[in-house]
């Protein structure tokens, strides 16, 4: 398959190949074998060193990237057409220079925006020091981490993953093997999980199988059994599923992000809190794109003063570089042992230690209470200056994770917003414009969003029905 | 460790004023302090980068960790704080010679030059914007991938049990898009004994080892385990309209240092073309240079559909990725699977400093020789000694089988100042060195298995 980008290919094997001397397989396309160039056993791919660091080989213009795009990678993601190339606070800057105000952080990851020069620092001293050890062995940063993780939490302790999917997947894990312990003798033992309907737990197979979204799941059964779905927030029916020998765990998001930025009751979250504990069942809060600052509170439950067994984390907590926690109670805690769980990266002293940097700082009481009030200043503002358009069905949120629900697709007002330099993402079935800007946003900045939303509101009258 | 609260609150609790549970524990309520809305922990700076808050002993680290970590772990009891090539050290100083390189990922050892410029430059860039948009670093790796491989595309994930996942998924997809009209796709999967995919539920169902899974029943439905190896026996198991993909390790790294004949291996290519099912070759631990080859099955010139990597992919940053056919990619569309972290500029751009070196056909024989010298080496060596079975395997991925525990010759080498592993049953040695390692390094690692072998006579039955 000759391409456009060109590779210069040596051949010097170390033992011969049998007969096939094509080290690339014969493929059929469309019917037609197709006898690609012969890749060697070993080879030098010439590179440009542009291609490194900020220029890129490919980042002369964006149609180029997102061409190659379109040939090298699988095609799982419909991305927005802008290739970024760098940034710095809340701007980014695509491959031609085009800058962009930034409210999406690469879905709620940038909590310190780009650029952000103690994660930086953190990074680059780790960097020269240690990276990475396995857990075949105890680092400092692991555990420093896992220190303030308990100081400033309900939990006693901490395990660590890479991202928000294996948080719930170890969260999966604790809650099956603590029931299995707390009823050794049971022949049956509580396996089930309950979850809510516009959920998002992650994409691997038992955090999946707690996804709602249907779509989701169906190519892919059968995935993890035993999950029950019900009405988020509806008390009655989901105090049916709870039940003592059935059900292992609930698993909840405070907040919901992808599901439509819809936020839980009090009432209803006091609801499971006491359910659970009557059924034996473990209450877990994913707080994966809610936690870590983003509501104003560190952890969005605390704006509920209710308390998990389990709370799942990632998106923020290493300022860009994949991680996931699972925080749980010595009670679930105690009912794990080794060789239960584990991962080969997780907990690194790279990933640890700007980790660190972004805890420190996001747990500052005059950052969390900064994060309040520009969120209150930005739910408001948006709600006067959008109340009279008739599309806009609802804003609501807490803290600086806001969502503008309207009564039509909001791809149009998406796509009219990225044209006029503001990047911001959609939620729920589509309809919902979803605001999770780095929460060092400036209230200037968010002026500046204010009104590029606004003046793209009309491209909805000329789509809607 | 002591911490500061403050506790300003933006809004008035309930009446539970105490933000921390009350925890029963052995039958006490225990009421531990109080933690606030916001938390300022006094962090001693050196707490930050090498030195670390409690590093200053050892003990004092371990402890900690028993304190806050959910106890996952049989940790060894060392504490490594820094490390330099193929040499680590401790938080009181002391060396190691590292043949671990963290569970094979260290390919480029400790504080390689050109891996720090990378991330370093990357750093001060961009480091992630999500799969929303594109950024250049992923696409530059991926053609590297592509241009290097038998594959048309590329998946990123974050991790090797996220690269099993995106390939089960990948396979189930594909098997309903090939017969659309199908009440009963393909679905299942077969996989083998002495394996090991990953941790998470679906990687979890492909993994031999009872115990791992059995905690945590129901896993993933539809995966049949047989005999590594065992042509006849898995002949029978792999059936069109049932199968879906067939996941093998061409060298079995956590199982055991075992290798697949080039008979087995084209046999399950045949077998799975046959059978309209997919080959899946999990290359986490063999792949990537590990063997002398870039890829392990370049060895047996056989091929996959569909191939997992991560481990040394990125440096030790966390990466995962399946390398897949077109006719794979064909079958999967937007939505179908994705990623928040994954293909990020910084650690896509790290990967890219990995994989250039690698790749480097010198690189590459250069690992083949010292692979070979060092598994000569070791059967000269301990060839008179009784407890020894085997000495096994391919490039830098070396097993040596006791007919007891190694367990007293890890303990034993690394009281010697030498970081090795164990794979199987707990009875073999596993030696899995950054790929850089020196002959004399090699040398000295021999040297120290020999002197620590006789711990075995003192502790066999």
């Amino acid at each position: 398959m000759q391409n456009a980008m060109s590779s210069t290919f040596q051949a010097p094997l170390q033992v011969p190949l049998s007969q096939s001397g094509n080290l690339r397989r014969q493929i059929k396309f469309n019917g037609v074998k197709r006898r690609p160039m012969v890749a060697a056993a070993s080879v030098n791919v010439e590179v440009n060193d542009a291609a490194r660091g900020s220029a890129g080989g490919l980042g002369r213009n964006n149609k180029e990237v997102m061409e190659a795009e379109k040939k090298l990678l699988v095609g799982t993601y419909n991305r927005a057409p802008v290739v970024l190339a760098s940034g710095k606070g809340c701007k980014l800057y695509d491959a031609e220079g085009r800058e962009y105000l930034d409210l999406s952080s690469g879905i709620a990851v940038n909590a310190l925006g780009h650029g952000d020069a103690d994660w930086i620092k953190a990074v680059v001293d780790q960097a020269n020091v240690l990276t990475h050890v396995s857990n075949m062995y105890y680092s400092i940063p692991q555990i420093e981490l896992a220190k303030r993780l308990v100081a400033c939490s309900f939990a006693d302790r901490v395990f660590f993953s890479n991202t928000g999917t294996e948080a719930n997947e170890a969260a999966i894990k604790f809650a099956r093997k603590f029931q299995r312990h707390s009823n050794p003798d049971s022949k049956e033992p509580a396996t089930e999980f309950v979850s809510f309907t516009n959920s998002f737990h992650g994409r691997t197979m038992g955090a999946l199988a707690l996804t709602s979204k249907e779509h989701y799941r169906s190519p892919f059964e059968p995935v993890m059994p035993g999950v029950n779905f019900v009405e988020y927030g509806n008390i009655e029916a989901t105090r049916k599923l709870i039940q003592p020998g059935k059900t292992a765990a609930v698993f909840v998001e405070p907040i919901q992000g992808e599901g439509g930025i819809y936020s839980a009751t009090k009432e209803f979250l006091q609801f499971l809190r006491d359910a659970c504990d009557d059924a034996g069942a473990l209450l877990v809060f994913d707080e994966v794109q809610c936690g870590l600052g983003r509501t104003g509170y560190l952890w969005a439950h605390e704006h509920y003063g209710i308390f998990p067994d389990i709370m799942t984390l990632a998106k923020p907590l290493a300022g860009g570089l994949p991680i996931g926690a699972a925080l749980v109670t010595e009670k679930v805690a105690s009912a794990i042992n080794y060789g239960d769980h584990g991962s080969t990266f997780a907990g690194s002293p790279l990933v640890c230690n700007a980790a660190i940097a972004v805890l420190d700082k996001i747990s500052n009481p005059a950052f969390l209470a900064s994060v309040s009030k520009k969120g209150h200043y930005f739910k408001e503002t948006l709600k006067q200056k959008l109340a009279r358009n008739p599309h806009v069905k609802d804003v609501r949120g807490l803290g600086l994770i806001i969502g503008i629900e309207f009564d039509v697709s909001a791809t149009p007002v998406v796509d009219a917003c990225r044209d006029s330099g503001l990047l911001v993402l959609t939620a729920g079935k589509g309809n919902v414009v979803r605001l999770v800007p780095p929460l060092i946003i400036s209230e200037q900045e968010l002026d500046q969003a204010v009104e590029i939303l606004c003046k793209t509101l009309p491209v909805l009258d000329s789509n809607s029905n």
